[in-house]
């Protein structure tokens, strides 16, 4: 196992009387691509934020690569590459003038790729950076932030603002960077479908907590919606304990499988006491159950 | 050194027109510092002069500057990378000491053995810039009041060196706090605790704004909503509310003219005067530029009044302004009328009247016309119109000066009247002739 990149240990954060973050638990380790999802509002760009070292927490510990913030050395803090929510900022400069005012100071910085991806994605660099689109703004961050070729980069709803084509240019290329240098990205999104294509890891924020945390491949093994078969409505037994939204019905009942589990799920389902019919979540549908069961 | 020199660029060049337009203050400055030099002044009145025009100087070029540092630190790496921040910040020092060398050339003369009075500019920039920068606004109220006080030193018998040597002490301060960034976090930290609670709470933002201003309104529209809520839920409502805000907050402006007119000095006849229509003349700038940020708002109900309509909001937009601009008017008069007699000021209140007057009738013609502008952005247009409304001002005053024992009694003032109720119907013309497209259209 490799020692994490970034540790959180009992992080918590409050707006007034709103917790946000509580006594949150996190290790990232280095490589891993994570999607971290949660509900608007759950407090994904705080966690992002404060990881950042950009925004306070009121307790706990943020340590990367073993080391915390305020120690931290410069050469480490120049490997680290951030896309916030809200690109604004540097209205009066160019394209251009952007990318190498600010590759400047970054050691790792490749003018090449940076030039390279900004031709491919279709940047005028002649072109005020006021005078791009919301989605072209993003897109400006995005090859600032990958063609620092970061250790770390951590991306704030990166795609919000990208057309279909741009979002799956966008993964391609952060699954080369991560290949070529071993690159450990956090991202949030709520568009779920792209997370399944990039991210080995998946992280979901509820309640203030990283409440689950597993890789995308392990959870897709064991995600399913069950529907047990029976002549009358079943209680939840000590069987089925790993299922959630366990819903009662006159002929059995229906739950679901949301964490992975130490059996697979075929043999899960052939050891039932009752005969169970499996269908196969996505991502998406999976995040949905989750959400509601925390409603 | 090559980052050093991009990031010299990039502050002077973040905002052209405002850079110019400082450039030729700079030069008109430092031309009045040329023609001191040829005047028969006394060694203390020529001191005065010089240094007072070398702290203009220095003030112009630190909230410039301040305003170039401020929108860089918006970006994550200045909190994050120290090769940034410093980089920026020498970049500010390089800039500052660059400007502040040439007016000191000039002053030289006069400075004789306050040698510390070179640094004025600097000490002047500095401040300033902190003006920009600071955290809220009890911080830059701060700064503001330390520069009050430190200037009443002399009133302990501290001569001008020692002075000079308090505000250096201070600025080397700023200075430090401002590398160490431990009073001036970023965007993204000044949005922190409390201020994210009032980001969600307030129901009506006003756009890109400092987090000061945002502050300011959730508290006094907290306080006012229920009051003003009542029967106007409507669409001028809405149109109006930051500048009932603004009616509000004129109290804040008389509580300054109270504080600096008891600091001052009090025997000058016509400071008082001055000073409240310098607040007043500045009063259309602040509606303008907060209702230009508020027009955006109507981009969210504006297609319920399609074609023919848009004259009807436009009607609603311009009376809601109008109210908003006589509200604040009456609020600094009726303070500055009350004031008065409780600071033992002396003031002309028909020359106050008639200056009020002819403020809010130009301004009313004005009005109209600067709603027709991009305000949010510094253009050339904004600047040469606001320009013309403070010439007209200026000249109205001059007028006012000279005429100022039968104002009532020469056809001149009635002309002026009828003139601007005249040209209000030009402008409000030309404002009904914008397409609703570019009126609501607000980057």
């Amino acid at each position: 196992m490799n020692s994490p990149i970034i540790s959180i240990n009992n992080l918590s954060k409050n707006y007034d009387q709103l917790a946000v973050l509580s006594e949150l638990d996190w290790d990232i380790e280095q490589g891993d691509i994570i999607a971290l999802l949660g509900k608007n509002g759950a407090g994904k760009s705080t966690l992002l934020e404060a990881i950042m070292n950009l925004r306070e927490f009121d307790s706990g510990e943020l340590t990367l690569w073993g080391t915390p913030w305020k120690t931290l050395p410069q050469s480490k803090r120049e490997k680290i590459g951030f896309v916030a929510q809200d690109t604004v900022g540097f209205e009066w400069m160019r394209v251009n003038d952007f990318l190498n005012y600010l590759g400047g100071f970054f050691p790792t910085w490749d003018q090449n790729y940076s030039d390279n991806l900004r031709d491919r994605w279709g940047l005028d660099p002649k072109k005020k950076v006021a005078d791009l689109s919301g989605g072209q703004a993003q897109i400006l961050h995005v090859i600032q932030a990958l063609s620092i070729k970061p250790e770390l980069l951590i991306l704030d709803e990166p795609v919000a603002h990208l057309d279909p084509n741009m979002r799956r240019q966008f993964l391609s290329e952060l699954i080369e960077l991560t290949c070529e240098i071993n690159s450990t990205v956090i991202f949030s999104s709520h568009i779920v479908s792209d997370l399944e294509r990039v991210a080995n890891k998946v992280a979901l924020l509820i309640d203030g907590s990283i409440d689950y945390y597993y890789e995308v491949d392990q959870l897709k093994a064991s995600i399913a919606h069950l529907k047990i078969s029976a002549d009358h409505p079943i209680e939840k037994n000590d069987y089925f304990s790993e299922a959630i939204n366990w819903r009662k019905h006159a002929n059995g009942a229906t739950a679901t499988i949301t964490r992975p589990m130490i059996k697979s799920l075929d043999s899960y389902i052939k050891n039932a006491p009752l005969p169970v019919e499996v269908t196969r979540l996505s991502l998406e549908d999976w995040y949905l159950e989750v959400s509601n069961e925390n409603a | 050194m090559r980052m050093l020199k991009q990031s010299i660029w990039y502050l002077l060049s973040h905002s052209w027109v405002t850079f110019f337009s400082i450039v030729m203050v700079v030069l008109v400055l430092s031309f009045m510092q040329f023609v001191l030099a040829y005047n028969d002044l006394s060694q203390s009145k020529g001191l005065q002069a010089s240094v007072s025009i070398n702290a203009s100087i220095g003030f112009f070029i630190g909230v410039y500057l301040g305003g170039g540092v401020l929108a860089l630190k918006q970006f994550y790496l200045w909190k994050i990378n120290q090769r940034y921040r410093s980089n920026i910040l020498l970049a500010f020092v390089v800039i500052t000491l660059a400007f502040c060398i040439l007016p000191v050339a000039f002053s030289v003369q006069h400075i004789g053995e306050n040698y510390l009075l070179i640094f004025a500019p600097l000490c002047s920039a500095i401040f300033a810039s902190q003006m920009v920068l600071g955290k809220n606004l009890i911080h830059k109220m701060t700064i503001g009041v330390l520069v009050f006080a430190m200037l009443q030193l002399d009133k302990l018998g501290l001569d001008v060196n020692s002075i000079m040597s308090v505000f250096l002490l201070a600025t080397i301060g700023l200075s430090y706090a401002m590398f160490k960034d431990q009073f001036y976090p970023s965007a993204k930290q000044k949005i922190d605790n409390k201020m994210d609670t009032q980001l969600t709470s307030t129901a009506i933002t006003t756009g890109v704004k400092p987090a000061m201003v945002i502050a300011f309104n959730h508290y006094i529209g907290i306080a006012v909503s229920k009051w003003v809520m009542g029967k106007k839920n409507d669409i001028g409502w809405s149109l109006l509310l930051p500048q009932t805000k603004l009616g509000i907050s004129s109290i804040i402006y008389i509580i300054a003219i109270g504080i600096f007119s008891a600091i001052a000095d009090k025997s000058e006849t016509s400071f008082f005067e001055t000073i409240t229509v310098m607040f007043l003349a500045t009063v259309i700038l602040a509606i303008a530029v907060e209702s230009r940020q508020m027009i955006r708002q109507t981009r969210s109900f504006a297609h319920v009044f399609p074609g023919e309509k848009h004259r009807a909001l436009k009607t609603k937009m311009l009376l809601s302004l109008d109210k908003a601009y006589l509200i604040n008017i009456a609020f600094i008069l009726l303070g500055a009328l009350g004031l008065s007699p409780l600071l033992s000021l002396p003031l002309d209140s028909s020359v106050l009247l008639y200056s009020v007057l002819s403020i809010v009738l130009t301004a009313l013609v004005a009005l109209p016309g600067f709603l027709c502008l991009m305000w949010i952005n510094v253009s050339l247009a904004n600047v040469f119109s606001y320009c013309g409304y403070l010439a007209i001002v200026y000249i109205i005053f001059r007028w006012i000066g000279v005429h100022s024992e039968q104002l009532w009694s020469t056809p001149t003032t009635y002309l002026f009247i009828v003139g601007c109720i005249g040209l209000r119907f030009v402008t409000q013309s030309l404002f009904y002739r914008q397409p609703m497209e570019q009126l609501i259209k607000n980057k």
